[in-house]
């Protein structure tokens, strides 16, 4: 459709704090229809480039574009309504609402009806709030969360609070996932359900792009990673490639790489 | 909306508003005395604006610290307008109303604006300034406001020739007014407006990564608080008939914020019972009259080391 075809283009992205430069001139492009894995060990970047994305925090210099347009000047609410929608390393859910309203929160600002329209309770208003209600239990069902749509998202088990924190990121309608270690303290099993799910995400035509540090559950679900060391790019390929690449193993088991240039 | 388990042919809230009628027509006819009458309406304006200050503070989590600013602008606007802008004509009063709720809104919204660039702790000084400022202009432009000697001969409203001037009569309005802001507060808090406001309290990074504008947000709900506490103002000027800048000072915003605190902020329940709490506790307490600011002090540091989220609140997981 556009010149490049891309969905998320990231050109010359520097980022730095106080001297120590997190992301460093990182440059790649994740292409429609593809999920991308994006590995590297601690302090290498990945959530920093995860920020700077969604312009959470703004980068020092580069460019960033998704789906052709310039977003690199957009809040981080305008490049949510573009259409990249996140979840975080930490889990941010909102604790003290229902676990409903939690997705519901997500649509909040796309509702077409008025202030004044739910004040006055109007017909139009009740049909969206019921379809958005609709929509947002299909959400949870997927999620294994709709028998738990009543309770406080704040007292979920960690696993369930992943989940719907990519419910509730679905819910903004993206057509870009980002998700920072979505695996981090699930079992096995519960990773696997998430790399079904994952994949199936996949099949309704949403782009990924996963940080994470389970090897098998990155390696099961990527077509192509990109390994970040010290806020560069060391090398960027197909999941094989990566796991014989000699740079990887080396930034992964420390070998004789610089180990003073700064942290994240 | 309807909930699973309604059978009624309309909405339980339709139920919940008659009983309410109903409660303020009995207590009209229980409580006689103008004194008794006067704690209730006194009640009525309190519910009022503690309503209002939870939308800024319990809902938005902003902390929030100029309720009484807004409700004197109300006060003053609505008092000024009647005698200078439309004096002798009936409806004046009525035409106040909307001037009031829109100026109140917009000065909300004007003061979100350089105070949101300032976070917690910080926006609280700023809306502490904010309320410092109203004090002294109403103290010091004296040939507006009467500076220090305040407002006199505010006129009782009237509708056609009808004058509303006992206290009885200023009871059901000041109570269809509350149970007013009532029904639209909590169709607000369950409505997308209501939501975004309390994305932002809960996370604001979360609330703007789900294209929540949070300055936006923040600014509307300031401008809502802001309308309503003017409501309560736009009450107070003719039931009382004179206004003084003391009347709003920042005992009376800390004897607000007390009231949602220790009621349950973020509950449309709990600011009512906070102001049924400390409008009838100085009644009863008449004898330690100058103890009054510490027994709140005593009763608030109490609900937060008891129950944290208030009265109403529930308590922590």
């Amino acid at each position: 459709m556009t010149k490049s075809g891309s969905c998320l283009e990231l050109n010359g992205v520097t980022k730095s704090f106080m001297g120590v430069v997190a992301v460093n001139d990182v440059t790649f492009q994740l292409e429609r229809g593809e999920i991308l894995g994006l590995i590297g060990p601690n302090g290498a970047g990945k959530t920093t480039l995860f920020n700077v994305i969604t312009k959470l925090s703004s980068p020092d210099s580069g460019t960033i574009r998704f789906q052709g347009q310039d977003i690199t000047q957009l809040r981080p609410h305008q490049v949510n309504r573009l259409g990249i929608a996140r979840t975080f390393q930490n889990i941010r859910l909102l604790d003290e609402l229902s676990v409903l309203d939690n997705v519901m929160t997500a649509y909040s600002p796309r509702v077409k009806t008025t202030k004044i329209g739910c004040i006055l309770n109007l017909p139009a208003y009740r049909t969206e709030e019921k379809t958005l209600r609709e929509r947002a239990y299909e959400l949870l069902e997927k999620g294994n969360l709709a028998d738990k749509a009543g309770i406080e998202a704040g007292s979920l088990a960690y696993a369930d609070q992943r989940r719907l924190e990519i419910a509730r990121a679905m819910a903004t309608g993206p057509e870009l996932l980002l998700l920072d270690e979505p695996t981090a303290g699930m079992s096995a099993t519960e990773a696997m359900e998430l790399t079904e799910y994952l994949a199936d995400l996949h099949e309704i035509g949403i782009n990924l792009l996963i940080i994470g540090h389970d090897m098998r559950f990155i390696m099961g679900l990527c077509q192509r990673i990109v390994v970040l060391n010290y806020g560069r790019i060391i090398a960027t390929g197909k999941p094989e490639d990566i796991q014989g690449n000699e740079e990887v193993i080396k930034a992964y088991l420390g070998g004789s790489h610089h180990a003073t240039s700064g942290r994240a | 909306m309807e909930r699973a388990g309604n059978s009624l042919p309309f909405p339980r809230s339709f139920l919940v508003i008659l009983l309410l009628l109903i409660l303020v027509v009995v207590a009209a006819q229980v409580f006689t005395t103008r004194y008794s009458q006067h704690i209730l309406n006194m009640f009525g304006i309190y519910v009022i604006l503690s309503l209002g200050l939870d939308v800024a503070l319990g809902w938005t989590g902003l902390v929030h610290l100029a309720p009484a600013a807004f409700y004197g602008m109300g006060a003053y606007a609505s008092a000024l307008w009647v005698l200078r802008v439309m004096p002798g004509v009936w409806y004046g009063y009525w035409i106040s109303l909307p001037v009031v709720l829109i100026l109140n809104a917009a000065l909300g919204y004007l003061l979100a604006l350089p105070a949101l660039r300032l976070r917690g702790l910080y926006f609280a000084i700023a809306t502490l300034g904010f309320g410092e400022l109203v004090r002294s202009v109403l103290v010091n432009w004296v040939s507006l406001t009467g500076g220090p000697y305040g407002l006199k001969g505010i006129p009782r409203p009237y509708v056609g020739t009808f004058a509303i001037t006992s206290t009885s009569h200023f009871l059901y309005l000041i109570f269809a007014l509350a149970l007013a802001v009532g029904v639209v507060l909590f169709r607000l808090s369950r409505g997308p407006s209501g939501r975004a406001w309390m994305g932002i309290r809960e996370d604001e990074i979360a609330a703007t990564t789900l294209g929540i504008d949070v300055n936006r947000g923040k600014a509307e709900a300031l401008a809502v608080s802001a309308a309503i506490s003017g409501l309560a103002g736009w009450l107070f000027a003719p039931y009382v008939s004179y206004l003084s800048p003391s009347n709003f000072t920042l005992d009376e915003s800390i004897i607000i914020l007390c009231m949602v605190i220790i009621g349950g902020r973020g509950t449309i329940w709990g600011p009512v019972v906070g102001a049924a709490l400390l409008v009838l506790a100085p009644e009863l307490l008449r004898g330690l009259a100058q103890y009054r600011l510490l027994i709140y002090g005593v009763l608030l540091c109490a609900t937060m080391v008891v129950r944290p989220r208030g009265l109403l609140g529930r308590l922590r997981r």
